[in-house]
């Protein structure tokens, strides 16, 4: 780094209103179209069908719930692993991961929905689950007939699709089912009842206040003491967040467990997977890394972070992404597989609904686009820290995981069509939470340092180390 | 009246650095100056001395995707074969092929294949193995292992004139210098 250079990026860090006066001028109209353009679609889509659009929040809340846990993620693995490549950006995923305390405030007509009966399937999706079942159910009785066995399948399938058909049903369905147990003690949905030491509202709504509570707490602090230390540079913050880290990881992995089991798997409660929680983390992370990544190439082309974050902070980003496109192809594949080959019906009708119609189509896209795109286009190294392509992939990977939101929730009230016909709700839901959470996080951005100033291994980042000596070697000579 | 010295050939020059930012900037001198056939050898991997060498990708990851394409189709062929097309072995209802159950079999020949592409492509790219290097036989090369840097200009290189070389290294500011015979 030139003398100049160095000028430069100091004056970057001590005077922030001369950086903010380098951004573009629609980045501050940008929030707020969005939200307006987001709230006029959400509350036509609220009075065409009420339905899809409770779904389609639940869709988009899923979406940029992902990408602050991919954050706050992020930010426990610097400090535990004390990686040095990610100081120059941290500040970005400290800021996502703050954004969870409004996430919060999204969650509230969720929690308020979550025992409401007003949810009505559309008429192919009904028949298609009974088809389904039924089909299932044939396949597993002649795996059964196989092996010589008797299993009572009927009553179970019954019960367990007891209500997806007649009448309008619960948001998460076995809310329902709760009350009318509860009303009459009696109940014959076999698959609600082994899992009601769980699957109970009171404990519900007692895991959502924990999680976000948790999260606030954890977060807030984080980026309090990161923050201190850009007053002071002591080396005692990093500490305190290395300690909180340390627990922090396992409350996080729990949280987020629970999140995707309560809000996302919970839609539909007699299916089982213990890979769930671990597919919804590779997924999260993956698309929060390609957003940091977003983000720090538009605050390094703007000038904040121009100086700062160095080619290798980008590849290693980059990097990280890659790792988890297959991770999260792993886990997918994973899951998958052990439902494939284990042929249960139980378990085999969640994927069985997905591969019909558009959703087998979908499913196509996820795979290809989710995995082998940015698997093959990432494979070079020099392909990491190309703008162009690596936008290109940004865009992808968010399209890639709202497919994979909707694939996860859509198909429990749309065969396939309807999702389509009405995806319009679900663009106006993203485009207002998204402009809601940018509005916030430029705030946080603006009234902060744009990076960890002093943070022991800044220098180390930007490659100082090296060039201090060559600077001192020609100033001796 | 002649030494030994003069029937030996040339195998290059070689100058002695101190510490890896010296050698670093040597080395961007030496890229600079537009030589082709020379190389830095180091007791640890410095980071950015590819680039101040101005070398570029490594030509490792093609061998390891061919062969690691190799492996994933030919593990794909293989269950096929056995399982589907010599030997049909219905299980549980299911198809006698099936990519699902391939899969996880045809992966790991994916990392096998590619792991040997990666390993005899390096070896390959490195003309190894190779019984003998006309630097193992000087005194103060063997410090390479230990605290020392060294930059080796090959005397194969057209550009290659011992003065100038010599010079060129002096200025990068290499303490010792001398030349490797064959």
């Amino acid at each position: 780094m030139t003398a100049k250079k160095k000028a430069s990026s100091k004056k970057v860090a001590s005077k922030k209103a001369e950086s903010e006066a380098t951004f573009p001028s629609w980045l501050g109209k940008l929030p707020l179209a969005l939200i307006a353009i987001g709230a006029l679609l959400g509350i036509i889509g609220l009075i065409v069908d009420t339905t899809h659009f409770t779904h389609a929040w639940l869709v988009s809340f899923m979406f940029y719930l992902s990408i602050c846990l991919g954050g706050f993620f992020l930010v426990l693995l610097h400090y535990l692993l004390d990686t040095h490549w990610i100081v120059p950006i941290r500040r970005i995923a400290e800021h996502l991961s703050c954004l969870l305390p409004v996430l919060a405030v999204f969650f509230i007509p969720i929690a308020i929905w979550s025992g409401m009966e007003f949810v009505t399937v559309s008429s192919g999706a009904e028949k298609h689950e009974h088809e389904q079942v039924s089909k299932a159910m044939e396949a597993g009785e002649n795996a059964a007939a196989a092996h010589g066995e008797k299993v009572d399948l009927k009553g179970l399938a019954e019960g367990d699709h007891a209500h997806g058909h007649g009448g309008p049903r619960a948001f998460y369905a076995w809310m329902q089912t709760e009350k009318e147990y509860n009303k009459t003690h009696e109940t014959h949905d076999h698959a609600w009842y082994a899992k009601k030491g769980y699957l109970n509202s009171t404990f519900w709504h007692l895991r959502w206040i924990l999680c976000f509570v948790l999260w606030g707490l954890i977060t807030w602090f984080m980026r309090k003491y990161s923050l201190a230390q850009d007053l002071d540079g002591a080396s005692k913050w990093t500490s305190y967040n290395r300690k909180i880290a340390a627990g922090g990881i396992f409350i996080f992995a729990a949280t987020l467990t629970i999140g995707a089991i309560d809000w996302m798997k919970g839609l539909e409660y007699q299916w089982f997977s213990t890979m769930y929680g671990v597919y919804y983390f590779a997924g999260s992370v993956w698309v929060s890394l390609i957003t940091i990544y977003g983000i720090s190439l538009f605050l390094k082309s703007y000038g904040p972070l121009k100086d700062v974050v160095q080619k290798t902070t980008l590849k290693d980003n980059a990097t990280l992404f890659f790792a988890f496109t297959v991770f999260y192809a792993y886990i997918h594949f994973s899951q998958y597989f052990l439902i494939w080959n284990a042929s249960i019906p139980e378990e085999t009708f969640w994927y069985v609904k997905r591969e019909q119609g558009t959703w087998w189509s979908v499913g196509m896209l996820i795979i290809f686009g989710h995995f082998f795109i940015p698997f093959l286009a990432l494979l070079r190294q020099d392909v990491k820290v190309k703008p162009e392509i690596m936008i290109t992939v940004t865009v992808l990977a968010w399209f890639l995981h709202f497919c994979d939101m909707s694939y996860n929730i859509m198909p429990l009230i749309h065969e396939s069509d309807g999702w389509m016909r009405l995806i319009w709700i679900d663009l106006g839901c993203m485009a207002f939470m998204g402009g809601c959470l940018s509005m916030i996080f430029i705030h946080f951005f603006k009234s902060n340092p744009p990076y960890p100033q002093k943070d022991p291994r800044i220098a180390e980042t930007m490659g100082v180390y090296i060039q201090l000596h060559s600077e001192a070697k020609t100033a001796g000579k | 009246m002649d030494s030994l010295d003069d029937y030996q050939i040339p195998y290059g020059v070689m100058a002695e650095f101190d510490t890896p930012a010296d050698t670093m900037h040597a080395a961007e001198k030496v890229r600079d100056a537009g030589f082709e056939r020379w190389d830095v050898h180091t007791p640890f991997p410095v980071h950015g001395m590819d680039e101040a060498m101005g070398l570029g990708n490594s030509k490792v990851g093609w061998f390891t995707f061919c062969c690691g394409l190799c492996g994933f189709f030919g593990g794909m062929l293989m269950i096929w074969f056995m399982n589907a097309y010599d030997y049909g072995i219905p299980v549980g209802g299911k198809p006698n092929f099936s990519p699902f159950a391939s899969f996880p079999v045809a992966y790991e020949m994916t990392i096998l294949f590619g792991a040997f592409g990666s390993l005899f492509g390096m070896l390959f790219l490195n003309r190894l193995p190779r019984l003998h290097h006309p630097l193992l036989k000087n005194i103060r090369f063997a410090d390479v292992t230990h605290d020392k840097f060294f930059v080796v200009i090959e005397a194969d290189d057209p550009k290659y004139e011992e003065d100038e070389v010599r010079a060129l290294l002096k200025k990068s500011g290499s303490k010792h210098i001398e030349l490797v015979t064959e």
